[in-house]
């Protein structure tokens, strides 16, 4: 496997001129011969036609003039209408014999020859040539008539070369501006003088970058965020513990134990819900599952918030729900509702209220839950999913991840959340499930 | 000694207070970037506890209005943001010290002490008068060799007055340097603490110039 493209398409074109060339060169070659074939044969017939006139009336026949000059390739003999054999040019050990008349070719022990015979009134005329000097002399005109589609060849080979170099040139050009940056270098690659078919290469590779950029300025701000939340809560920690050993009477001790205490919960809640988010990943995520009856989940994470709402003299009101049911696992959807209530009574002022609705509208099961606190301005709306996001001027010591986790999950439900203004005077988070098909679900 | 912390951290903030409080230093304790600037227009400090990451305002652009103003308080930055970069954009903001969380309180209270040593003029934590000796950092005090109890508040006056002798403290300055305490100052609250003082180091040592306030002499 070649893995240049350059060199793939050089010689993969460099062949293919090659053979087409050859093919060329062999055609070219054959009409050359079978021209020079012609030619010489024209000769042959010139010769012996204009011997018939000559008066040959030598009567030694082995006379001719020029014996060793074999730069005459042609033979000539003449014979009598007798069959008297008058004039041979050449002295050749075998020569053919007297042949028929016309063209005809005739192998001897010296080789094979090609024959004319001509016969007029008083002699028969017979021009003979070696078809080995024949071939020799035809090749080398036809070489003479090929050698210029050398260079032309080689020229090109040589345009293939350079089309092909400059043609890939701004992949070249590419690639070494992504193998000479920084490892953590995400910046856009130069598209400028790039062909069309490589543009859109690099546009591709270009908005990959702009995606791994952003979702690596949001892991390094998750990064971020989770080092400034893990320092805090190991700075109270540390001061915690400080205060408590500093304690001078029991008094002191006893309410530094207590804040000890609240640090603790702070960091056991904490990581209980980096855990949870961490369970949300859609990477983690398994079956389909199975059908979760909402109300239940609903049902059990207000169990376990009363505390929390009693201690806060918050009244939590859900009713009698519908019996709607989804596909997903309970464990998540009950964290969901828990977080939002969690959410919900933490931030409503003391003796305040908390609502859940269900409702079921045409494909969707609409979970609702308002309260009484003071809402989310607008403008904070944006933000309040990202992770240890918590809204500005808060006083409530929360992890952060409260919301995100809520996000988390409705995604993997494909569930949709919404912020609102709650009839109560407070906020309104709306979760829209849609809902599984083929199974009947109670209306209300 | 009064401070000024700025955290938005509850427990954090909270342990701060109590921590210092218990070396003596009047901490008055804010959350927010706004609050913090508010705090500083209207009372005097001697250091500054800075956290970072607030709400309402970040705690670098607090810093830089602060130093636009011409305000010389020692700042220590306290901080989760832990990069050489975020260190450097601190220091150059105008912060005179910088430490991570999470840190050492001890270390954190040497730095203090160090900041507001600095700012004073370096001047020697010591103070020698006739026989009473007042260390600043180790906050003993000795009278002809012995070592003298004071209670806290009584040592926030005496460390006040020491810091700067020869300088007149106006009533209303040395009851500041008592406000942030979470009970309340009573109206004679300075009298009494200067009369405990007196009887405990000699009724010499702090001088009182009549309308003005309380001063000890150069040493």
């Amino acid at each position: 496997m070649m893995r240049s493209l350059r060199i793939r398409l050089i010689l993969l074109l460099g062949v293919a001129i090659v053979a087409a060339s050859a093919v060329q060169f062999t055609t070219s070659f054959r009409t050359a011969m079978s021209q020079a074939d012609k030619l010489f044969d024209y000769h042959m017939q010139q010769m012996a036609l204009a011997l018939q006139d000559s008066p040959f009336q030598q009567e030694q026949w082995y006379s001719s003039p020029h014996d060793n000059d074999n730069a005459f390739e042609f033979v000539i003999q003449i014979w009598t209408e007798d069959g008297v054999r008058v004039y041979q040019s050449r002295r050749y050990s075998s020569l053919p014999n007297q042949g028929v008349l016309g063209y005809s070719n005739v192998t001897l022990d010296n080789g094979d020859w090609r024959v004319f015979g001509v016969r007029n009134e008083t002699r028969m005329i017979q021009v003979a040539q070696k078809l080995e000097a024949r071939r020799s002399r035809a090749i080398s005109l036809a070489m003479k008539a090929l050698w210029p589609s050398i260079p032309v060849l080689l020229l090109l080979l040589g345009v293939v070369w350079w089309v092909v170099t400059s043609a890939l040139a701004p992949l070249d050009r590419i690639g070494r501006d992504l193998a000479n940056r920084n490892a953590d270098s995400l910046a856009p690659v130069d598209a400028t003088g790039v062909p069309q078919e490589v543009s859109r290469l690099v546009a591709e590779v270009n908005s990959l970058m702009g995606r791994m950029v952003q979702a690596l300025q949001a892991q390094k701000r998750f990064v971020d965020d989770a080092a400034h939340e893990l320092r805090s809560l190991l700075t109270a920690l540390t001061l915690q513990v400080k205060t408590l050993s500093r304690a001078r009477d029991d008094a002191a001790r006893a309410q530094a134990i207590t804040r000890l205490q609240g640090g603790v919960d702070r960091a056991s809640h904490l990581m209980e819900q980096l855990l949870v988010l961490a369970r949300q990943d859609p990477l983690s995520e398994s079956a389909p599952g199975a059908l979760v009856s909402i109300a239940d989940c609903v049902e059990q994470a207000a169990d376990e918030m009363t505390p929390l709402a009693l201690s806060r003299q918050i009244e939590l009101h859900y009713g009698t729900l519908p019996n709607t049911r989804v596909r997903g696992d309970v464990e998540s959807l009950r964290m969901l509702v828990r977080n939002l209530l969690d959410n919900a009574i933490r931030y409503t002022p003391v003796s305040g209220q908390v609502r859940v609705k269900l409702a079921v509208d045409d494909a969707h099961a609409v979970l609702a839950i308002e309260d009484s606190g003071s809402g989310i301005p607008a403008e904070n709306r944006d933000r309040i999913f990202d992770r240890f996001y918590r809204v500005p001027g808060t006083n409530v010591s929360g992890s952060g991840l409260g919301l995100a986790i809520v996000k988390a999950i409705a995604d993997r439900y494909h569930a949709s959340v919404e912020l609102g203004q709650a009839a109560l005077g407070g906020l309104a988070i709306q979760v829209r499930f849609p809902l599984p098909e083929g199974i009947d679900q109670p209306k209300n | 000694m009064k401070v000024l912390v700025v955290e938005d951290d509850l427990m954090i903030g909270e342990n701060i207070q109590i921590a210092l409080e218990g070396e003596g230093i009047t901490a008055e304790w804010v959350r927010g970037g706004a609050d913090a600037e508010a705090a500083l227009a209207a009372g005097a400090y001697d250091a500054m506890l800075l956290d970072l990451g607030l709400p309402q305002k970040d705690g670098i652009d607090v810093l830089r209005g602060l130093r636009a103003r011409k305000n010389n308080l020692p700042v220590l930055v306290l901080t989760a943001r832990d990069t050489v970069a975020q260190r450097v954009l601190g220091l150059n903001s105008g912060a005179d010290d910088y430490m991570l969380k999470p840190f050492d309180l001890e270390e954190l209270l040497a730095r203090l002490h160090a900041l507001v040593r600095r700012a004073r003029g370096g001047v020697e934590a010591v103070y020698r008068k006739g026989d009473v000796t007042v260390n600043c950092e180790t906050r003993q005090v000795l009278v002809t060799g012995s070592q003298v109890l004071l209670s806290s508040r009584e040592w926030s006056i005496l460390e006040a007055l020491v810091a700067r002798p020869g300088a007149i403290l106006s009533r209303s300055q040395l009851e500041e340097r008592l406000y942030g305490w979470s009970a309340e100052v009573e109206s004679n609250a300075v009298e009494v603490y200067i009369h405990g003082l007196r009887k405990k180091l000699g009724a010499q040592f702090i001088l009182n110039v009549r309308g003005l306030g309380y001063m000890v002499d150069k040493p």
